[in-house]
Formats: C-alpha cells, structure tokens, sequence
C-alpha cells in the first residue's frame, strides 16, 4: 500500500517536471501565436503589443508558468488563443474522441496477438509458425500511414465504408441504433489500422517471451510428469511469460493518447491528434502543454496499472 | 527383492546435436548418444558415471523421452517408448521419473511448495485437493522438509532443500523406475545419507529401480548394483563396484579412479 502511495507521490512529481520542461522547451521556440499577426498591415505594433500583454505574454518565464499552474489548479489548464477558450474541455472532448478510437484498438491487438503469439512459439519451427511469423514480419514492414491510405482507397473505390470524419451529416436526427452504426462504421478503418499496426510488435513479444519460458527446465519437469499440451501452455508457459507483457501493456495504456495522432490525420478523425497538429503549427502554447500533459498522466496511470497487475499476477512481487 | 526382468531396457540409442553456424554454413556435430545399450533390471540400482559432457545428461532425457533420440529403442515394461503416441507416453510418464539437475529452475517460479509437490497429481487428476495437500505434506517431511515452510516458493529455499523437493515431486506419483540425473550432488553429507536411507528404504519396500547419474565414484560404489561408466557418449564400461574398483578395464575408468580424492593418502584408490 505504501509503495502505491509512493508511486503516485512519485507521478505528480513527473507531472510537475514534465510541465516545467515542456514550458521550457516551447519557450526556446522562436515566436508566438502573435508573431504571424506582423504581417497583417492591418494590425499595429501596438495592439500586438496589447494582445500580448492581454494574454499575459510579456511576462516572464517564471511568471507565466505560476499563473499557468494556477489554472491548473482550476482546472483550465490554461487558455487557448486560437479557440478563446479554456484548455481542459477542449481537450477533454477530443480525448474522448481519441479514446474511442484507441481503446478498442489497443484491445483488439491483445485479443489477436497473444492467440496467434502463443500459436506460434507452441509450433516453433513448424508451418503454421513459419506462416505466422512471416506475416507478422511483413505486417511490420508496412508503415501505418500506407495501411489507413490503403483502406482509404479500398473503401473509396467500394463505397463499403465512410472513408473520415467521425460522423455522418444529419446523425443528430438518427436513432441511438443508427448512431451507433454509424459511428461504428467510421470507427473501423482507424480501428483496424492501428490494431494491424500495433499487431506485430505484440506477437513477436508474446511469441519470445513464450519460447524462452518453454525452454525453461520446469517446462521440462512438467512434461515428464504427462501434461496435456494445454494445461502446459495456459497453467506454466503463459503465467511465467507474463510479467513483460504486462509491462507491454502498461505502455499500451499510455499510448493510448498518443499512437493514434497520424491516423487521426489521414481518416480527419476529430481526436487530439489533429488538434495537436494545428496547435504546434500555430504556437498555441497552452493547448500543446496540455497534451503533453495529459499524455504524461497516462504514462503514470499506465505504469500504475502494470504493477498492480504485475502484483496481481506474480506472487514471488506479493511475497515481497 | 532379486534383480528378476528387466524393467527398463535402453538398446543401440544415438542422439546427435546438430548446430549450424549462419554465414559459414560450417556444421558442427555432437555426437552425445553414440549406440548407447543399457539394462536395468527391477529393483535394482544402476549408476552411470563420467566426466561432464559425456552425454549422461541426454540419455536420462532421452530414457524419459524429453528429448526425442535419432534412432534406438527404449523399452520400458517391455513397451518401446519411442514409438509410443503422445497419449500412451502420457498415460506412461508417472511411472518413469526424472529428477534434474539444475533444481533451482527446475520449479515454477510461482508455486509453492505443496503446489509443487502436489502439481504432478493435478496433472494425472489424482485425488482431491485435500488428498494431494496430505500427500504433499507427507513427502515434504519424508525428505526432510520443515513442513511449516509449505506456502513458500521455491526460490525461498536454499539449494539442498530444493533439491530434496525435486526428489519429494518426483516420489508423488509412486513411480516404478527414477531417474536421478546428479540430484545428490549439491547436498551436504548428513543430508545426502538421510535421502539415500530414503531411497533405499523405498526400494526395499516397493521394488523401486534407480538409474543413479554422478560423478561421485565413491557414493555410487555404496548404493549400486552395478556402474556404467560413459565417455564421449558410448559406454565404455559396465561393472559391479568391485570388479570396477579391483580391476578397472577402460583407460577412461582408470582415470577417473585416479581423480578420487582420498582422505589421508594421496595415491590412487585402489580397492574398494
């Protein structure tokens, strides 16, 4: 329990460090969301100077960051200039979009990857692993980007699927059934996209991590008393392959913000990522370091959970 | 108990280890069984001796079948385990019994001792779960464990112990023939006395058959009926302890006689 509480000590430290750095860093940045306004002749040097001053930009470093962490601590996250509104509910309505997208991936790349992973390192050698692995093999080749422009055209030329956005023109008027359908049917081209792209990573670590436990001398002992294959596979091998999984997957969590920003791009899903996208390009300070604010809670929250299942699923951690 | 059928019976084994070098393409052999004949008549006790690498190692591997052999049959109760189906060798496997010899990773690192113990008759649906706890609990304290450390995992035993709960789950599933692949040689003298007092006992009792796998020349001259000695994968030699140590007939056997240390003299055992 203590080493829980340490953790989270631990993760509003990095919290804090991550946002101090980020302020950093865009502060070595040349320009502001202002600096592209001096073109326009019709704006002078001295309502700049007003806009600046109104947004708090000619203050110090120090300054700007205090008066940043105490809209934090109400919850704004800052402001935006672009969208004049506070940072928070715009990213939390993107998030959500993203999430959407993400967790279903994220989930449906375990459910296929540890199956087939499995498969495989159990027929090490043989076709159905030769098969597999040399799928895998040219899955990971394929850029992610080239797979959703695949799907693109392949449901363009077809007209099977929507090929972007999140939802149909008139979905206000549809019925929840509908809705749903419809959303759904935006959702698979991303879904499948980043579900393949993150596919091979995860097969080739469950299909490793199995083979080395079933080499392991007690694999041996089990099998000299008559194990079934299955009872092998799912009561030894797989437990003891599980510890780096777990810490795969606490990394999958906290990629859920983040490993879908291209696609979101190409397929113009309305997550973060191409809120994110427009945000650097146009120097909107506050919304960027929330971003990477947020996805830096999700790398605390991912790791958290990886060692609770980590304690959940390994007893010699337990006996500790 | 008289050495009457032979129980299990090894004929003309050969394994050989094949690695390939990638670029080169340059094949590398190791020939570990080369024709290797062996019997072991029931209730007795065979002892296989040889320097490391020897190939003793995979032919108690390839005797359990973990290790498939190139050709060569191993006849266990009169039935050839090597042409057996995956099924029937299960069905077989309890009463054939290998203990390893590495015992530190020769356990699932997450059970605990009665889990261990215990785990070869979950495996054979033997008994209740109460039934297999008792049983579990009863060999813990036959091979000297302390039974109160029943709950812990492996890794918190020390190296002895964990070699008398190798040998505590090989006994759980009451196997006619066990193979002891070095499984005395981390223990301390006391507690290597108490496990062969055990094994003995048991052999008289229920006719156990040992294939005994050491390079301990001396212990082997006072538990075995007769001592094959292994060099480069053939048996080289097979002897009663006596005859071994009075007239030693294989350049190989005098040699490893000549390596026996000796307490207070230091030329070469000579009698038994």
């Amino acid at each position: 329990m203590r080493f829980f509480l340490c953790r989270i000590v631990h993760g509003a430290f990095l919290l804090v460090g991550v946002s101090i750095l980020s302020f950093a860093m865009i502060e070595l940045a040349p320009g502001d969301f202002f600096a592209e306004m001096r073109l326009n002749p019709q704006l002078s040097a001295e309502t700049l100077a007003g806009l600046r001053q109104q947004y708090g930009l000619d203050q110090p470093l120090p300054v700007r960051y205090l008066h940043w962490a105490r809209s934090v601590a109400r919850g704004e996250f800052g402001f935006s200039f672009a969208y004049n509104t506070p940072v928070a509910p715009l990213l939390w309505s993107r998030a959500r979009n993203t999430l959407l997208l993400t967790v279903p991936a994220v989930l449906f790349a375990w459910l296929i990857a540890v199956p087939i992973g499995v498969g495989s390192a159990a027929r090490q050698g043989k076709w159905g692993d030769r098969i597999a692995s040399s799928g895998i093999t040219a899955l990971l080749a394929i850029p992610e980007l080239l797979l959703a422009l695949g799907f693109l055209l392949i449901s363009l030329r077809t007209g099977y699927l929507p090929t972007g956005g999140m939802l149909s023109v008139g979905f206000s008027e549809l019925g929840w059934w509908e809705k749903f359908k419809d959303v759904t049917a935006h959702l698979a081209i991303p879904v499948a996209v980043l579900t393949l792209g993150s596919l091979p990573i995860l097969v080739r670590h469950v299909r490793a991590t199995m083979l080395e436990v079933l080499q392991s001398p007690f694999i041996n002992a089990a099998r000299a008393h008559g194990i079934s294959s299955r009872r092998l596979l799912f009561r030894h091998v797989l437990p003891a392959a599980l510890n780096p999984l777990i810490s795969l997957f606490g990394f999958s969590i906290a990629g859920l913000l983040s490993a879908s920003l291209l696609v979101e791009v190409v397929v113009s899903w309305p997550g973060l990522g191409p809120l994110l996208f427009e945000a650097i390009l146009g120097r909107d300070l506050y919304v960027v370091i929330g971003a990477i604010l947020f996805s830096t809670m999700f790398l605390v929250v991912g790791t958290l959970v990886s060692d609770l299942l980590l304690f959940a699923a390994d007893p010699r951690i337990r006996a500790q | 108990m008289k050495p009457s059928q032979p129980l299990l019976e090894v004929r003309n084994l050969n394994k050989t280890y094949v690695q390939r070098r990638w670029f080169s393409g340059k094949r590398f052999q190791v020939k570990a069984l080369d024709n290797v004949s062996l019997t072991i008549p029931q209730g007795s006790t065979l002892a296989l001796v040889g320097e490391s690498g020897s190939g003793k190692s995979t032919l108690a591997k390839c005797c359990t079948m973990l290790e498939e052999p190139d050709s060569g049959k191993i006849y266990f109760e009169g039935s050839n385990l090597a042409v057996m189906s995956q099924q029937e060798l299960r069905r077989r496997r309890p009463q054939l019994q290998l203990i390893f010899q590495d015992a530190a990773s020769a356990f699932n690192p997450r059970f605990s001792a009665v889990e261990i113990i215990a785990e070869p008759l979950v495996i054979q649906r033997r008994g209740s779960n109460g039934e297999r706890r008792k049983r579990a609990l009863e060999l813990m304290e036959q091979t000297g464990l302390p039974v109160e450390a029943a709950g812990r995992l492996a890794s918190e035993f020390s190296g002895g112990q964990r070699q008398r709960l190798a040998i505590a789950r090989a006994l759980t599933l009451e196997p006619k023939c066990l193979i002891l692949d070095e499984a005395l040689s981390g223990l301390d003298l006391p507690i290597q006395r108490q496990i062969v007092r055990l094994l003995l006992e048991l052999q008289a009792r229920v006719s156990l058959t040992y294939l005994f796998i050491s390079h301990d020349l001396g212990l082997m001259a006072q538990i075995a009926d007769k001592v094959a000695v292994m060099y480069q994968g053939k048996i080289v030699e097979e002897q009663t302890p006596a005859d071994l140590f009075s007239k030693p007939q294989h350049a190989h056997t005098q040699a490893l006689l000549a390596a026996m240390p000796v307490l207070g003299n230091c030329t070469t055992a000579g009698g038994a």
